[in-house]
């Protein structure tokens, strides 16, 4: 715990630093060094303010780190749409992240690698969106707030005719709708 | 003897050994069709002599040449004329067949007769008057395909294919639109504006509309549009991918791959009643449908054993039967003749276009450089148009039905899915 704070502090930087320390996070020591001292009127509703103001930024922080936790693509061998180990890992953190944000929903898109027809690798990436679906609905997540979409081989992440590539082609990518 | 015996009677000798008797009877009626006699065909210079005749002179050589049924002598060899055709003079260079001509210009284009002789009996056979519209505007060569036709009707008795386009996919961007150009590979016509990922073209028979999948409402589903051009209407759009379209050969009936049953099956879309009929039941991808000739069978793949294999059934999903079972298959083209089915195979790595008789045997190669996908037959089912990165990127080629004459249609390097049109009657199509 970062609990002790130097007396010189001001009492909003305080209850900053109960809220956060609570939390158990790091708090920037520079950060209320520049502030004026509040005057005692108006102490009691700049700490309010600037706790709420600190609490959002933190909630925000933390919405972010979900998302990007959700957006994390996941990735398919050669003509599979198997879930492999680390796939299943990174879906039971979206589905943590999808039980926290009960509003969010979000699209499935399948993609393929180039090799493979045009039609086939549309019916695959359809497969591994669905792969990652009904893993996610055996989670515990409804159904209702997942959709999928195959872009076959059509939107590459990364271009190039190697498997550097190739692997980085067949994935799913999630993307959060609504908030 | 042997060695005396024409490579496609050797063929068909071949065939009509390896296939069982029940196929016999349609490899003997597809084989009739293919060319083992070219007509020796000259095409003189056309007067007088302008840009135009030259484009004209060059245009109905390529026609006739591509048709396999001619070997074309383009332009006057040196044969001085003075008064009339000098036969004789013709018939040393083989000449069956002479064409001569004229070109004249009118206010808005050309008018011109074309004389069609038969050099050893010495005489005209045949002449067609025609009218062109001016050099460069886009119905200029469609009329000159026209000609080509009408010669190689009146020589042959054939239907001629030089009035046919080829649709293709042209990737840009990561988006996709449809686009039509003349089987020569002239006149690029955009069929979509959708700014979305177009693709897997499919011509109605009538050769009016383009079929295709577009995610122009962010699902895949299928639409069609005008040939030259025009609104899409949707055609079908399930939850789920709505892709792979192809048109009965008596365009009844549209065969199509949905996966709003779970996964990808083939379905048959009868355009009048509406009605959709299911055609595969299984956990397997069933994809890339292509009708027989006469509507009765469907071929298709399906991964249903493992890796994709090419399957055929009835029109209504029963008798199954699969067709091949080595590595990997995709993307059955079934020829017009009946006789033979294309597909994309995938050896030593690569995807090659290979051919193989209606019960899986007589298995051909016909590529052997890059990637080669997408085989769609021309009407006359001599030809078969796809797409190939031998050159670096994917652009659209034809080639004949064993594998010769490889032509480059397109340059740009960006061009996936060729679909090879019916054939186009007028030059407005």
């Amino acid at each position: 715990m970062k609990g002790r704070t130097p007396l010189t502090l001001g009492i909003a930087a305080l209850a900053t630093v109960a809220l956060l320390g609570c939390g158990g996070k790091k708090t920037p020591e520079t950060e209320p060094r520049d502030r004026t001292e509040p005057t005692a009127t108006t102490t009691d509703r700049d700490a309010e303010e600037e706790a709420r103001r600190r609490a959002e930024e933190r909630a925000r922080a933390e919405r972010e780190r979900a998302m990007a936790e959700l957006r994390e693509p996941i990735y398919f061998a050669f003509d599979e749409s198997e879930l492999e180990p680390s796939a299943r890992e990174k879906l039971q953190r979206k589905a943590e992240v999808l039980r926290t944000y009960p509003e969010l929903r979000v699209r499935i898109e399948g993609h393929a690698d180039e090799r493979g027809t045009v039609e086939y690798n549309l019916a695959l990436g359809e497969r591994r969106a669905e792969s990652a679906r009904s893993y996610l609905i055996d989670l515990g997540i409804d159904g209702d707030r997942l959709t999928t979409v195959s872009y076959g081989e059509e939107r590459p992440a990364v271009e190039g005719s190697n498997e550097a590539a190739w692997s980085r082609n067949r994935r799913d990518e999630f993307v959060p709708i609504g908030s | 003897m042997r060695g005396a015996i024409p490579p496609i009677a050797a063929l068909v000798a071949a065939l009509l050994l390896a296939a069982p008797a029940a196929a016999q009877q349609e490899v003997t009626l597809g084989i009739r069709g293919y060319v083992d006699d070219a007509i020796e065909i000259a095409i003189d210079d056309l007067e007088p002599a302008s840009a135009a005749a030259t484009t004209m002179a060059g245009i109905l050589a390529f026609d006739l040449e591509y048709s396999l049924r001619f070997d074309v002598l383009e332009g006057n060899p040196g044969v001085v004329e003075r008064s009339g055709v000098d036969y004789e003079a013709w018939a040393v260079f083989g000449t069956e067949y002479l064409v001569t001509g004229t070109l004249d210009p009118t206010g808005a284009g050309f008018r011109g007769a074309l004389e069609i002789h038969n050099v050893p009996f010495a005489r005209p056979i045949r002449e067609i008057s025609f009218a062109l519209p001016a050099a460069g505007s886009p119905g200029f060569r469609a009329a000159v395909h026209a000609l080509s036709d009408r010669i190689i009707k009146e020589l042959t008795g054939e239907e001629g294919i030089a009035q046919t386009k080829i649709a293709f996919a042209s990737r840009r961007r990561g988006d996709k639109e449809i686009y039509t150009i003349h089987y020569d590979g002239h006149e690029p016509v955009r069929v979509t504006r959708l700014d979305t990922i177009s693709m897997t073209p499919d011509w109605h028979p009538s050769g009016r509309e383009i079929c295709f999948t577009s995610f122009a409402t962010g699902d895949p589903d299928l639409y069609c549009a005008a040939a030259g051009g025009g609104r899409a209407r949707a055609v079908s759009s399930h939850e789920g991918l709505d892709m792979a379209p192809a048109w009965s050969p008596d365009g009844t009936r549209l065969a199509l791959t949905l996966t709003k049953d779970g996964n990808a099956e083939i379905y048959a879309l009868d355009r009048g009643a509406r009605s959709l009929r299911r055609l595969t039941y299984n956990l397997g991808i069933d994809t890339a449908p292509s009708w027989s000739p006469n509507g009765r069978q469907i071929v298709f793949e399906s991964d249903r054993t493992g890796r994709s294999q090419i399957w055929a059934m009835d029109a209504e999903g029963a008798n199954l039967r699969q067709l091949t079972f080595g590595g990997e298959a995709h993307s059955p083209a079934w020829s017009p003749l009946g006789d033979r089915i294309a597909y994309v195979e995938r050896i030593g790595g690569r995807f090659q276009i290979v051919t193989i008789g209606v019960d899986g045997s007589s298995r051909r190669v016909l590529t052997s450089v890059g990637e080669n996908e997408d085989p769609s037959w021309s009407p006359d089912g001599l030809h078969i148009a796809f797409s190939s990165t031998r050159h670096g990127g994917s652009d659209i080629y034809t080639m004949d039905w064993d594998g010769g004459h490889v032509r480059r249609t397109t340059r740009g390097g960006a061009y996936v899915s060729p679909s090879w049109s019916p054939r186009l009657g007028g030059p407005d199509r």
